[in-house]
This record gives structure tokens, C-alpha cells and sequence, in this order.
């Protein structure tokens, strides 16, 4: 028999442990979602459920029960196109500057990148006082189109957030491309905007997927600025955020089970986006360091 | 000195230098940009500014004249727009003065001139291309910071609101209620302490528990890497809102914490009466959304910590085997100096992204019971304050604590950025 030493039997103790709060921390990740994920399939019309598994499973109940009881499609129409507005709006800044920044050498080039990163100081939130009282001034909630105005006043305001830091990080991806490939196109008759179009453009569209990601999740997840200047009452003008929101905090109303199928359809979009591009993201998280 | 007389005479008049210098074009749209100026002083500057601090019979300094005539607000970025007018002459003239006294320069040594002023090409075309983004950030961000901070010295709340009212100045009266104020001032000191053990308590959980799993997942002997990391990043692909959310009702009375945790870990079957208030009782709220916080945010640094982990030599691991270095003191004399080195810039924005974390207060602090006499939350942090006095109109009490927050936020980043050589670093510029 092979004796075992006192390194081996601490060398497994030290992975039995590991392993163990691995698998622990695990389970604390998976179990609410998990939770959610069940409650969604919950035939039961009950307010809560004593079992993991649920005794009647339907799989679509909840689902119709959404789209009947609440106005869960309107929410879900009216964030991702403020999303998709945005990130288009803000893609097109970001590239088209950011081209500029790396291949262009012009008097206002330093003070304009400075500018970028200093804006950074000022927190998203602490402007919004001034921007409803703007969104006030230009007549906006007086009009007879005030939500869709209040959008594209938001969706302005996205795209601008948006494309301070990461015209920067893109500036930064471009400068890795080396310009000698600028000179030698440039050489065989391209011009400016063909070396944009045909040479750059692919070779930066990692970094592209990734920025578009970022600023695709940034109106999804946010609770604020739609909260404090959306002012229509109507159940149906609002965002994801704020509408399931009324769904989980208003038990009168619904059930957590309705809640929790329509959390279930919110998460699908961004989840399976970001698992598509995880490679992209991971990797321009660690090079960029930037803020998730 | 003839270039030293064409940059005074083109500060005062620009165009005058260039004029001089007998460059015509330039000359001759330098004056017309002073005639342009002059008359932008004297039809929009000049009265919004006089209007921006009107003195009533009454004494009362307000913006504006007359309600319903003036409308407070518009004049109020009238007169930011105003004054960041007026900067932008000075650099016009600056330019004028700079470009005339080399011109002057050029041409004492070489008889004429050697650079264009219209580089087409090279100066126009990014320019042009630069500036409606430059447009966004001012109108979308600057200037609704430096009016959200004006807002301050205001009384720009619920009933006085433009243009049925005039707003007035008020001078540091905001800022002064903190301290004098025994309401507000008591509302202040309790949310400020519990503003500094949130931010700090949470970014210690988030940052020490994404470096941990970090590192437990990378040990060379784990199985299964691939999936543990997947699971771990799991948090952060879910929109936070929704993870809140979900935990909002996780936590709840009837939620799945108390209808099915407790009981299976007590062996108590399930009843409404014996559950635990994780987010109603106030000191048990905290600690429940400390630990939410600590979920949702670990997977963003476990990535980061991830990525630093691959980039360390196993030789330092080696040498330290062979100086007898255990798992223990691999973890605090190498691998954890080489993570704070490199991530510290990160960690340090961290505690600022918490500080001024709203989302979760706002979305979590709705069932805590309030203590009696108190008109907001014991959860609410310095940031969610000024949210919720936005939400009420209480725009100038807001301000006060948006500049707060402006404050905290920028000098964390600032620090940050010494931290990580931002500036000096030819990389970012």
C-alpha cells in the first residue's frame, strides 16, 4: 500500500474545500434563478410555492396571462427601441470619431480627448434635475406627442453617455491596427474613405460588437432616468424596469408567477447576447478596463 | 517688435492684426466676427443676464421679471449659454491673437508665409466631424451639470415652478439647512453614516469575493473550469434590474427564501406568521441588500481578476515552492500584490459605482418599514436621497445632494486615474 503523506492529505483537504465553496457559491447563484425559472412555468395561482418544482407545470399560462393582463409588450417594444436607437446612434459617433481621433493629427485632437475622459467625472444622475427641466422648457410634456418626445430626449441623452469613454477605448482598438496598411492602400489609389470602409472597419469590428453590447444593456438596465422623466401616467408608456417593477410591488394586482415569466422573456435577449459575444467582452473588459 | 503689437491689437479687434499683416481674407472675417460678437452682447447677453438676477421691489433677487412673462428656467440656461459665449469669444480672440503674432513672426524671417491657415484636409474635415458630437456632450451633459449645480442655490422646488412663479436665489441657504435645519440635518447624518457603510461593505464583499472565487476557479488541480466560470458569470449577464427585482420577491414574506430555505433548513413547515422580514425590519434590510449587491456585483471583478491571473509567470510559483511557500503564502505574497496592482484603478471606480448605486436602494428600499416622523427610508443612501427629493420636486434640496455625489464620484475617479497613470500614459492619448 502506498503510504500517503501529510502534504497529499492537506493538498485534498485544501480541494475538497475549494471544491466545496465552488459548488456552494454556485448553488447561491443558481437557486433564485432557478426559483424564477419555475415560477414562470407555475400553473398554480397561489402567492407563493412550498416546492421546488412545481406541482402543475404549464408552459404557457403565465405567458398569456402577461400579454392579456398587462401591457408587457408595450414595455418590452418601448425599451428595445430606445436600446437599438441608441446603440446605432451612439455606434455611429463612437466609430466615426474614434477613426478620426487615431488617424488624424488636428489642433483640437488633444483638448477633444481630454475633454472625453474628464466628462467622466459627472455621474449620469446628477444631471437629470437640469434635463427635466430642459425636457420642461422645450415644451416636451405639454405636446400631444409627449411620450415619444420624452423618448427620443432620452434616447439623445443615451447615445451621448454612451459615446464619451468608448470613443476612446474604439480610438485606442484603431491605433493597434498598424497605419502602414493605411499608406500601402493609400499607395494603391484608395481613398480616405475606402481605407475606412474596407480595411479598418472589419478589422476593428471586435471592438465594435463589444461597445455595441455595453450600450445596448445600459437602457435596458436602467431604472432611473425613465422613473424621473417619464411622466405618463399609462400603465402601457413605460419601460421593462419600471413596469415589472409594478408587477412585483403591486400584489393586488398580479401574481408572482406572471412577474417572474415576464422577468424570464426581459432576461432572454441580453443573456443569450451577452453569452454570444462573452469571448469579445471578456476579452475587451480586460484590455479596455472598462466599467460593467 | 512688430508681432508683439499685432497680438494686442488682435486680442482687443480681431482681424486687425491680420489686416496689418495684409492677410485680407482673414482680416476681414476676424472684424465681422467682432461686429457678430457685439451684437450677440448687446441683444442676448447682456439682458439675459441682467434678467438673471432681477431685484424685486420687495428685495427679492429672482430670475426673471414678471411670471408667465419670463419663464425662470429659459433664462437661467439663457445665461449659462451666455457666459459660455462669452469664454468662447475670448478663444476666438486668443486664436486670432496666436495666429497673427506668427504670421508677424514668419514673416520677419522669411520674408512671407510658410503655413496655411486653411489646411483643408487636416483641420477642417475633423473638425467638423468632431463637433455635433461635441454638441451632444454639451447640450446632454455639460451644460445640465452646471445647471443642476445652480439649481442649488435656488428655491427651485414643488410649488415654485416656471413660469407660474419666478425662481429666486437663495445664496448657500440650501447647503446651510443640512447643518441648522434639525430635521433635514438629522435626515442628512443618518443617511450619511449608512451611506459610507454600504459603499464600503459592499465593494469589500464584491471585490474580495470576485478575487476569491477568481482564484479558487484557477487552481491548476479544479475540474470543470469551463462551467464554474460560465455560472459565475451568470449574474452579470442578467440585467441587474432584474436580478433586484427577483430578489425583491426572493426575500419577500412569501418569496422562496422564507417558503422554502427556512423551512428546510429549520425542519418548521412553512407559515405566513414565523417568517423572517428580511427586507421589512430596517437593520436586517441592510444586511440582506449588502449581500444582493455582493452577488450581483462579484462576477464583473472575478472576470477582471480572471484575466490578471493568466498574465502571472508560474515561475514566481515555482521559485516560491522551492523557498517552501504554501498555498497560503503563494495567495498573500504574490498572487494578491499582483492583483492589487493591476486592478486597484478598477477597484477604486467599484467603490464609486456603489456609492452611487440608486437602482438597487430605489428598487429594494420600497417595503422597509419607516420609522415614525421620518419621511424616508432608513435604506436610502446619499445618492437614492436625492433621487427620491427629485422624484417629490424638491429640485434644490436635490442639487445639494447631486453636488455631493458629483463631489464623491469625480474625485474617486480622478484617483483612479493618478492611480493608473491615465494621463501620462500615450496609449489613451
Amino acid at each position: 500500500m502506498k503510504k500517503i503523506s501529510k502534504f497529499q492529505v492537506i493538498k485534498f483537504l485544501g480541494i475538497s474545500f475549494n471544491y466545496f465553496i465552488l459548488i456552494f457559491m454556485s448553488i447561491i447563484i443558481l437557486f433564485p434563478l432557478f426559483i424564477t425559472l419555475m415560477s414562470a412555468f407555475n400553473q398554480k395561482n397561489s402567492l407563493f410555492s412550498i416546492t421546488l418544482i412545481p406541482e402543475k407545470i404549464s408552459l404557457t399560462q403565465n405567458f398569456i396571462h402577461l400579454s392579456t393582463r398587462t401591457s408587457y409588450w408595450h414595455w418590452y417594444l418601448n425599451t428595445f427601441t430606445i436600446s437599438i436607437a441608441s446603440t446605432l446612434g451612439a455606434l455611429m459617433i463612437i466609430i466615426i470619431s474614434g477613426f478620426i481621433y487615431s488617424r488624424y493629427r488636428f489642433k483640437a485632437r488633444k483638448p477633444a480627448l481630454i475633454t472625453l475622459l474628464v466628462v467622466q467625472i459627472i455621474p449620469p444622475s446628477s444631471t437629470l434635475i437640469a434635463l427635466y427641466a430642459i425636457a420642461n422648457s422645450l415644451g416636451i410634456y405639454q405636446s400631444a406627442y409627449s411620450v415619444p418626445l420624452t423618448y427620443l430626449f432620452m434616447i439623445f441623452v443615451y447615445i451621448t453617455t454612451g459615446s464619451t469613454i468608448n470613443t476612446i477605448i474604439m480610438k485606442s482598438y484603431f491605433d493597434s491596427v498598424p497605419r502602414d496598411l493605411d499608406e500601402s492602400a493609400k499607395i494603391d489609389g484608395a481613398s480616405h474613405f475606402q481605407i475606412f470602409k474596407d480595411i479598418l472597419l472589419p478589422l476593428v469590428t471586435p471592438m465594435i460588437v463589444v461597445l455595441g453590447v455595453f450600450t445596448f444593456l445600459i437602457p435596458i438596465g436602467d431604472v432611473i432616468m425613465p422613473r424621473f422623466l417619464l411622466a405618463s401616467l399609462h400603465s402601457k408608456d413605460t419601460t421593462l424596469a419600471l413596469g415589472l417593477n409594478t408587477l412585483i410591488s403591486d400584489f393586488k394586482n398580479s401574481n408572482p408567477n406572471i412577474f417572474a415569466a415576464g422577468a424570464i422573456l426581459a432576461a432572454v435577449p441580453p443573456v443569450v447576447i451577452f453569452f454570444i459575444f462573452q469571448k469579445y467582452i471578456v476579452s475587451g473588459l480586460t484590455a479596455g478596463g472598462v466599467k460593467g | 517688435m512688430k508681432h508683439n503689437i499685432v497680438y494686442i491689437i488682435s486680442l482687443i479687434i480681431p482681424g486687425s492684426g491680420h489686416l496689418l499683416l495684409k492677410q485680407w481674407k482673414i482680416g476681414v472675417t476676424g472684424v465681422m466676427i467682432l461686429l457678430a460678437e457685439i451684437l450677440t452682447i448687446i441683444k442676448f447677453i447682456v439682458p439675459t443676464l441682467q434678467l438673471a438676477a432681477f431685484k424685486q421691489n420687495d428685495g427679492r433677487l429672482t430670475i426673471g421679471a414678471e411670471p408667465f412673462i419670463h419663464d425662470s428656467f429659459i433664462i437661467l440656461i439663457g445665461a449659462v449659454l451666455g457666459v459660455v459665449l462669452l469664454a468662447l469669444f475670448i478663444i476666438i480672440h486668443l486664436v486670432y491673437a496666436i495666429n497673427a503674432q506668427r504670421i508677424a513672426n514668419e514673416i520677419a524671417l522669411y520674408g512671407s508665409i510658410t503655413t496655411r491657415w486653411n489646411n483643408i484636409s487636416g483641420e477642417v474635415i475633423p473638425n467638423l466631424i468632431i463637433t455635433p458630437k461635441f454638441l451632444l456632450i454639451f447640450g446632454f451633459i455639460l451644460l445640465p451639470a452646471v445647471v443642476s449645480i445652480i439649481v442649488a442655490f435656488t428655491n427651485y422646488r414643488t410649488p415654485i415652478l416656471p413660469p407660474a412663479f419666478l425662481i429666486e436665489w437663495r445664496g448657500f441657504e440650501n447647503f446651510a439647512k443640512l447643518a441648522t435645519d434639525p430635521r433635514m440635518s438629522a435626515l442628512f447624518y443618518e443617511t450619511l453614516s449608512w451611506t459610507v457603510v454600504w459603499t464600503f461593505s459592499s465593494s469589500l464583499l464584491v471585490i474580495s469575493l470576485g478575487i476569491l472565487l477568481a482564484v479558487m476557479v484557477n487552481n491548476k488541480y479544479i475540474k470543470g473550469k469551463q462551467l464554474f466560470r460560465t455560472i459565475f458569470i451568470l449574474p452579470w449577464a442578467v440585467p441587474a434590474f432584474l436580478t433586484i427585482l427577483i430578489f425583491q420577491y426572493f426575500f419577500s414574506r412569501l418569496g422562496a427564501m422564507n417558503s422554502i430555505i427556512i423551512p428546510w433548513l429549520t425542519g418548521q413547515p412553512y407559515s405566513l406568521d414565523n417568517t423572517i422580514p428580511f427586507l421589512i425590519n430596517p437593520e436586517l434590510a441592510k444586511i440582506t441588500i449588502i449581500l444582493i449587491q455582493g452577488w450581483l456585483g462579484f462576477p464583473y471583478i472575478f472576470i477582471l481578476v480572471t484575466g490578471i491571473l493568466q498574465t502571472i509567470p508560474s515561475n514566481l510559483y515555482e521559485a516560491s515552492s522551492i523557498d517552501g511557500g504554501n498555498a497560503f503564502s503563494n495567495f498573500f505574497h504574490i498572487t494578491l500584490p499582483l492583483i492589487l496592482i493591476s486592478a486597484s484603478p478598477v477597484f477604486i471606480t467599484q467603490v464609486a459605482f456603489n456609492f452611487n448605486n440608486v437602482v438597487i436602494i430605489y428598487l429594494l428600499s420600497g417595503a422597509v418599514v419607516t420609522p415614525v416622523g421620518s419621511m424616508y427610508s432608513p435604506l436610502e443612501t446619499i445618492p437614492s436621497l436625492g433621487f427620491r427629493l427629485m422624484l417629490d420636486s424638491r429640485f434644490n434640496e436635490a442639487a445639494v445632494f447631486s453636488l455631493i455625489v458629483t463631489s464623491v464620484v469625480g474625485i474617486a475617479i480622478v484617483f483612479s486615474w493618478i492611480k493608473s497613470g491615465a494621463f501620462k500614459n500615450e496609449e489613451v492619448m
